[in-house]
Formats: C-alpha cells, sequence, structure tokens
C-alpha cells in the first residue's frame, strides 16, 4: 500500500522579451498587446510525489501546457500537496490533465488536503481546464485553490467532478468532499466558494445529489476572455419557451459577475452544471473549451469527451 | 426575555414587518417546476426533500455572519468607558481578521468621546467586512438579488421603527454597508435591539422556515393547514441545523446541497415565475 506523503512544487513563467531582433515585423508583434508571448519557465520546483510536466513545442500556439502529476496513480488518505503556478506578464498557460484526479479512501488515515495556488499577471491568461476530481468510497478530500488577479489578468477556471466509480455502483460514497475556491482581485477576495459535501443526519450527499452524477462549476473573467463569458450567458441564461420540459438529465445555471475595486474593474461570467453521466455534460464542456482552441493552441478534451 | 424584547422578536419576525419576504421562494419555485411539484401528484418526499437541503445550505452558509454580525453589535453596546480600549482592540482584532490582515483604523484614543467614536467606526468596519464576505460567496446572483434586496428592506424598516437604532449610530450602516446582505443586517439589528445570540440565529433559521412553507402554499403545492403542520414539523431538523453551524466562524461558510442552490440559479431562464427569486 502506498504511503502518505507530502508533495510540493512551484512554477513560474516569464515571457521572453529579448529575442534577437531578426526584423521589424517581430518588434511590431510584441508590442501589440492582444497578442500573448511565447513563455519560457524561469523557475521550476517540485518534490516527490509530485511534480510538473511541461512539454516543449507541443502545439504551435504560445500557450504552455502545464501538467501537475502526482506519481502513484492517484491521492491516498494523509497526502498533502501544495503547488503554485505564477504565470507572468503577457502569457497564456493551460494548466491540465491527462486523466482523472483520484482520490483513495481514508479509512485508515487522516484526510487528502491540496492546495493550489495561482498568480496570474497583467495581459496573462491562465486556462486551469483540467480532468474531473473523482472521490473513491470512503475518500476524504479537503482542497482549498487560491487564484490572485489584477484588472488586466485574464482566467478561464474548470472545476468539476464524478460521484465516484460508476462501474462499481460508487455513487457520491465517499467520507467528505470540501472545496474552497477564492478569486482575489486586487487583494482582496471579490469570489469564495465553498462546497462541504458529507453525509447529514437528515439527508445524505447520495440523495442530497439526486440522480446526479456530475456536478462543476466554471469561471470566466477578463476583457480577453470576455468573448467566452458572453457566448456561455448569451447560451445558458436564454428564457425557457412557453411549454418548454425542464431537462432532468442536465442543469447548467449562469450568473454575469463584476468586481470593483480601487476603480477598477473585471468581469465575466460565473457557471454551474449538473448531469446525470459525463456525455450529458459534454457539450457543456465543449461551450467552455472549443472557442479556447485556437488561443491554446489544441483541444484538452480531445478524444476524452 | 423580558416582554420588551419578546414584542421587538416577535414584531421582526411577523410576516407583516416589511421586509419583502413574499417575493422570494428561496429556490422553490424552480425546484418545483423542474421536478412538476404539485398538490394533486403530491409527493410529499420531493417537496420535504427541497426544504430539507434549502434549511441546510441557509444553515451553513447564513449562520455564521449572522452570529458574526450579532457578536459586533452587541460587544460594541456592551461597551463601558472603563472597558473602551479592551473592546477597541478586540473589535480591531476582528476586522483585522476578516479582512485577512489589512491594517484597518487608528489606534490611538485621545477621549472617552473618541474613543467611542473608535468603537463605532471600527463596529460598522467589521460589519462592512461582513458584508463584503458575504457578497463574495454568493456567485448565485438569484440569491444574491434576495438576500440584499430583503436586508436593505429590513435596515430601512427596523431604523423608522425602533428609535433606539438610531440612538446608537445604527444609521451610520445604511451608507456605508456596499450591499446590506439579510444574514449581517438580520444579525447586526437583532444584536442592536439587546436579543440575544440564540434568539437571534433561532428566528433567523425561523423566517427561512416560514418563507418557504408561504412559498409552498402560494404555489399550491401545499395546503395551508398541512403547511402549518410541516412547518412545526421542521423545528426539530432546524434545531440541529443551528446546533451544528452556530460555532462556524464566517471563514468555514458555505454550501451544503449544491443541486437546490444551482436550480435556484436558473431561476431567470423559467418562462413563468411568481416570484422574484
Amino acid at each position: 500500500m502506498k504511503q502518505p506523503s507530502f508533495g510540493s512544487g512551484h512554477i513560474s513563467i516569464e515571457a521572453v522579451k529579448d529575442k534577437p531582433r531578426s526584423g521589424a515585423s517581430q518588434t511590431s508583434a510584441s508590442t501589440d498587446d492582444d497578442v500573448f508571448l511565447t513563455a519560457e519557465v524561469v523557475s521550476l520546483s517540485h518534490t516527490y510525489p509530485f511534480r510538473f510536466m511541461i512539454p516543449e513545442n507541443c502545439t504551435n500556439s504560445p500557450c504552455r501546457w502545464i501538467y501537475p502529476v502526482a506519481f502513484g496513480g492517484g491521492l491516498v488518505g494523509g497526502d498533502s500537496i501544495e503547488a503554485s503556478v505564477i504565470v507572468g506578464e503577457r502569457c497564456a498557460c493551460i494548466v491540465t490533465s491527462q486523466e482523472s484526479t483520484k482520490v483513495y479512501h481514508c479509512h485508515h488515515s487522516g484526510a487528502t488536503s491540496q492546495r493550489l495556488q495561482y498568480t496570474i499577471g497583467d495581459q496573462a491568461l491562465l486556462c486551469i481546464l483540467s480532468d474531473p476530481v473523482v472521490c473513491f468510497k470512503g475518500a476524504n478530500f479537503q482542497q482549498t485553490q487560491i487564484i490572485e488577479m489584477n484588472s488586466k489578468s485574464n482566467l478561464v477556471f474548470l472545476d468539476w467532478m464524478l460521484s465516484g466509480r460508476t462501474a462499481l455502483q460508487e455513487s457520491w460514497s465517499f467520507q467528505r468532499y470540501l472545496n474552497q475556491v477564492e478569486v482575489k482581485f486586487l487583494g482582496e477576495v471579490v469570489l469564495r466558494e465553498l462546497t462541504d459535501l458529507e453525509d447529514l443526519p437528515y439527508k445524505s450527499v447520495a440523495n442530497g445529489m439526486m440522480n446526479f452524477q456530475v456536478c462543476g462549476v466554471c469561471i470566466v473573467l477578463g476583457e480577453k476572455v470576455q468573448f467566452l463569458s458572453e457566448s456561455l450567458h448569451s447560451k445558458y441564461s436564454r428564457k425557457k419557451d412557453i411549454g418548454e420540459k425542464s431537462n432532468q438529465d442536465v442543469v447548467v445555471s449562469v450568473s454575469e459577475v463584476s468586481y470593483s475595486i480601487k476603480g477598477q474593474t473585471i468581469s465575466g461570467c460565473y457557471l454551474r452544471f449538473l448531469g446525470s453521466t459525463t456525455v450529458q455534460v459534454s457539450h457543456v464542456i465543449r461551450d467552455i473549451t472549443a472557442p479556447l482552441i485556437p488561443l491554446l493552441g489544441a483541444d484538452p478534451f480531445e478524444n476524452k469527451l | 426575555m423580558d416582554q420588551k424584547k419578546l414584542f421587538a422578536l416577535l414584531q421582526l419576525t411577523d410576516s407583516a414587518f416589511p421586509i419583502g419576504g413574499f417575493s422570494h421562494s428561496l429556490g422553490l419555485e424552480a425546484y418545483a417546476q423542474q421536478y412538476a411539484v404539485s398538490r394533486k401528484k403530491m409527493d410529499p418526499e420531493v417537496l420535504l426533500h427541497a426544504l430539507i437541503c434549502i434549511i441546510e445550505n441557509s444553515g451553513s452558509l447564513s449562520l455564521p455572519f449572522v452570529r458574526a454580525a450579532h457578536n459586533v453589535v452587541t460587544v460594541r453596546n456592551s461597551t463601558k468607558c472603563d472597558q473602551h480600549q479592551n473592546v477597541l482592540g478586540e473589535l480591531q482584532a476582528q476586522v483585522k481578521h476578516e479582512s485577512n490582515g489589512q491594517s484597518t483604523g487608528s489606534s490611538e484614543i485621545g477621549n472617552e468621546t473618541k474613543a467611542r467614536d473608535d468603537v463605532l467606526s471600527v463596529s460598522i468596519q467589521s460589519l462592512v467586512q461582513l458584508d463584503k464576505l458575504y457578497e463574495a460567496c454568493s456567485s448565485n446572483h438569484i440569491a444574491r438579488r434576495s438576500s440584499t434586496r430583503q436586508g436593505r428592506s429590513l435596515l430601512e424598516a427596523s431604523l423608522h421603527t425602533f428609535p433606539s437604532l438610531e440612538r446608537q449610530g445604527m444609521t451610520g450602516i445604511s451608507t456605508e454597508l456596499p450591499h446590506c446582505h439579510h444574514a449581517v443586517l438580520h444579525g447586526a439589528i437583532m444584536g442592536g435591539l439587546g436579543l440575544g445570540l440564540e434568539d437571534t440565529i433561532s428566528s433567523f433559521v425561523f423566517g427561512i422556515v416560514r418563507t418557504l412553507v408561504a412559498t409552498a402554499v402560494r404555489l399550491d403545492v401545499l395546503g395551508a393547514m398541512e403547511g402549518q403542520k410541516l412547518q412545526w414539523k421542521l423545528q426539530e431538523i432546524c434545531a440541529d441545523v443551528i446546533e451544528r453551524n452556530k460555532a462556524k466562524t464566517v471563514e468555514q461558510a458555505g454550501i451544503k446541497f449544491p443541486v437546490v442552490d444551482i436550480l435556484q440559479n436558473t431561476h431567470d431562464t423559467l418562462f413563468a415565475k411568481l416570484f422574484y427569486s
């Protein structure tokens, strides 16, 4: 059996600024505010069993692809992970995964905890588009995710979970899932979401989730991803037609959000979804990722949905 | 409880007190439409399910704020001359805690009047921090709308009704608080009227249950007599919800049952609706 362990990681990327000046076109491109610059890793450290995989040249886009990986195929009881990602000015970066994050039972040990911290610089874009978290029967998963941004930062944050190993008829049978997401804008907490799923005396988690096996949230903030906020908002805030039956297999809600601190404003949308199967929500995931593919260079969920 | 406080409590929890609770369903309308809950083919379990989930969510998200706001006002009002310094320190520590270490306010105390003013302004700052944090916790715009509307109405109606609140300098709240969330205002006003923490918390949960039952009756998923019977039956669950949530800090406030909350978030997409939220 795998022993609980403490893993940590830190990565920082920055735009490559001192490129050889081969011609005038190069200079004009780098002053263009709409373009993300090629980024390089300026600082990287990790301790076993955690590490960052950062493939080079995986796409033609300047966007860097970062894969946080925990060796051993998942997180066991007592595991503790701490990781931070810093995205420098004018960089684009996607944090994604090759497979779902699996959290094993905690029958003989403490909770599994994970603390992830992201900092997004000026004119930079961070997309967190990972596979869902799957808490197995008896898991106790406590996660904190903190995102710091300023008025020129851009964020696409997707965080979703499945009810368990469906092949084993597991459905919301973990001990506890505590997930805290915090967005700080110019140092002030503007969005906090704390979801604490555990069986209560009058209602179990499985009962409370009704027929749904997938649950997720997506936060889109910033000027450069405004097109995404707008498309998601217009699609999912549409009023039902007369007599239109409500869909029992997928529910999507969306709210417009806008925060003003010290005279600076950032806006976007806050979307949540529920689905009875992964297939049922695949169009929601596609609506989030498809418009980003030109920026990212490839589809993080290719052949997965 | 003395008679004056009892009267204040009854008046504040009376459905005639104009905070506009009747226009909010707390997500029950969206849920009832999603699952086509109706009296004819009534499945009482389906309705009870939503009520329990909504009460649990309100308890786990709002009660920590009710308690914190009540505490701010109670500590401030219990200030006596010789205690100014301690209370000020305590309040500042609290503000510091809520604002994640951002430093606030002055620390020099010249005389008693200034001390009282400082206590007043620091306590208002604490309420402002609580209000901002509650705003951060309510990205669901339907829930946010329901909370801020009721909070502002509660504040205006209370200031108009109870002269003692004005004497305490509570009028400042209406200009200082950026959002006026219901849970924060409920705690602050009950505290300002001298009501204890237990009564403040219980009356908040009572308000939730009363609104839910009244909503169910108006949506015609429950008869008026059945509604009262159910409301009484729910008080057992409420006692348990209060017990589990009353000691939580605002940092631990969150949602227990996402499904009812997400359904509430879709309220604006309903074709026909009776309620504003």
